[in-house]
């Protein structure tokens, strides 16, 4: 990859690399689905390890994780990830109906001699529980996922959360994976840390951003991209994220995407032209990414734009 | 007929033994696209309903509900608009299908539920309900 000479990577590697603020932690977000964030992210990171940086690649899009698909890995470590709900306690109620109220995520219904907890709607934020004057709203433990951590080689490392089928609030199982792969960074010794984000910008996605140094958007040259992607771009731009559009599937007729990085000044900081040969080994679980010059060159261009972010500010 | 008594459930029972034992008169709740009593057309969507018109067969008045707040709800609008239809204290529901939230929440309450003819008003819902055309829903 052709990294500015520089900021040479080899001698940043041994001696820095456990110190917290030497971890790149990237965002690849995207907005729209199926722009390709997860092309972009899995080829990034086994492209860097390749290169011999140590890398954490982590799933946050747990309600569709599929980057592992394209990783032959091994499994190291997998846990339970566990939130709190409340449970009513008939015998303790006195059928106030506060509880109801005190919820801002339409959770519970108290009805004349019922309280009903609804659990996928529940963010866990214990304020009925608190708030209960008769102390019948308990917490209790519940699983909502599962976070697995893999080896996929001696540079790279992937962590993936999955929520359960029929849960809905997928923000706290993000948070939780998050944060397991910022630890396990900073134990690890890991350069870089990838987060592939869920499409779209609600709170699953941002939990995922609002770590991270940087964030990469993808898109491709559609009005809908476009449409979603600025939206996204919101939000990176509200948290004060530096912040890059890269245009997959990249094909000419279409310059909304560059009008919009010229009225915001977001660089377009590189393009992955559309080849139908890349999507069919996609489709086959397989990101080959040396037999793509156009896709090497593009993910060579988003780490060095990476590097002069963390070099100084964006570029 | 006195329902000025106690809390909702109660007046919903003493509603419905009215009405089975007595004969007496309804509280009717249909999910409502408009604001336009008894010509109000119904909404087919329950949770996110414009609102709800209520009927009392006893008054013979035709009140509203608004639903605007869980329009746009984030999520949870079934169980929010659920909780509105009980709190109205109506003994019967005509209206959309409901999902699965909406419906542990009416489920639990003493409400009849019968599923309302889209495209047609609260109105005409009522004469077919009061005709015994109107499915429930189970």
């Amino acid at each position: 990859m052709c990294f500015r000479p520089n900021l040479s990577l080899g001698s940043r590697n041994n001696h820095r690399a456990s110190e917290r603020n030497l971890i790149l932690t990237v965002t690849i977000m995207s907005g729209k689905g199926g722009v390709g964030k997860t092309t972009v992210a899995v080829s990034f990171a086994t492209q860097l390890a390749r290169r011999g940086e140590k890398v954490l690649l982590a799933d946050l899009d747990v309600e569709e994780p599929n980057a592992g698909l394209f990783l032959q890995k091994q499994r190291k470590d997998s846990v339970d990830a566990v939130v709190y709900r409340p449970k009513w306690r008939e015998d303790l109620c006195i059928f106030c109906g506060k509880c109801q109220g005190f919820c801002k995520f339409n959770a519970i219904a108290a009805l004349p001699k019922y309280i009903i907890v609804f659990p996928e709607l529940c963010h866990s934020c214990y304020a009925c529980s608190d708030l209960c004057p008769a102390s019948a709203l308990s917490m209790v433990p519940a699983k909502i996922g599962q976070i697995q951590q893999y080896s996929v080689n001696e540079n790279l490392v992937f962590i993936e959360g999955r929520l359960d089928i029929g849960q809905e609030i997928a923000s706290t199982l993000v948070r939780q994976t998050r944060d397991k792969a910022l630890r396990e960074a900073q134990t690890a010794g890991i350069q870089w840390l990838v987060f592939d984000a869920a499409p779209g910008t609600a709170c699953a996605s941002r939990e995922a951003m609002i770590k991270s140094d940087a964030v990469i958007l993808v898109t491709e040259p559609t009005p809908f991209g476009l449409h979603d992607m600025s939206l996204a771009y919101q939000l990176a731009k509200a948290s004060r994220k530096p912040c890059a559009l890269v245009i997959n599937k990249d094909s000419p007729g279409y310059a909304g995407i560059e009008k919009f990085a010229n009225e915001e000044k977001v660089p377009i900081i590189a393009r992955i032209p559309y080849n139908s040969r890349l999507a069919q080994s996609y489709s086959e679980g397989n990101i080959p990414v040396g037999a793509f010059p156009a896709l090497e060159h593009a993910l060579s261009r988003i780490a060095s734009w990476l590097l002069k972010v963390r070099a100084g500010g964006q570029p | 007929m006195a329902l000025d008594i106690g809390t909702i459930s109660e007046m919903a029972i003493t509603a419905i033994m009215t009405k089975t034992t007595m004969g007496g008169k309804l509280k009717i709740i249909f999910s409502a696209s408009e604001n336009k009593g008894k010509d109000s057309f119904l909404d087919d969507r329950f949770g996110r309903a414009a609102g709800f018109v209520v009927y009392e067969e006893e008054t013979d008045q035709w009140s509203w509900i608004d639903n605007a707040s869980n329009v746009n709800a984030a999520g949870g609008a079934g169980v929010q608009a659920g909780q509105a239809v009980v709190n109205s204290g109506a003994t019967v529901y005509i209206g959309a299908q409901l999902g699965p939230k909406a419906m542990a929440v009416l489920a639990r309450s003493t409400m009849k539920l019968f599923a309302g003819v889209p495209g047609k008003t609260a109105r005409e819902n009522y004469e077919l309900f009061k005709a015994g055309k109107l499915e429930k829903i189970e």
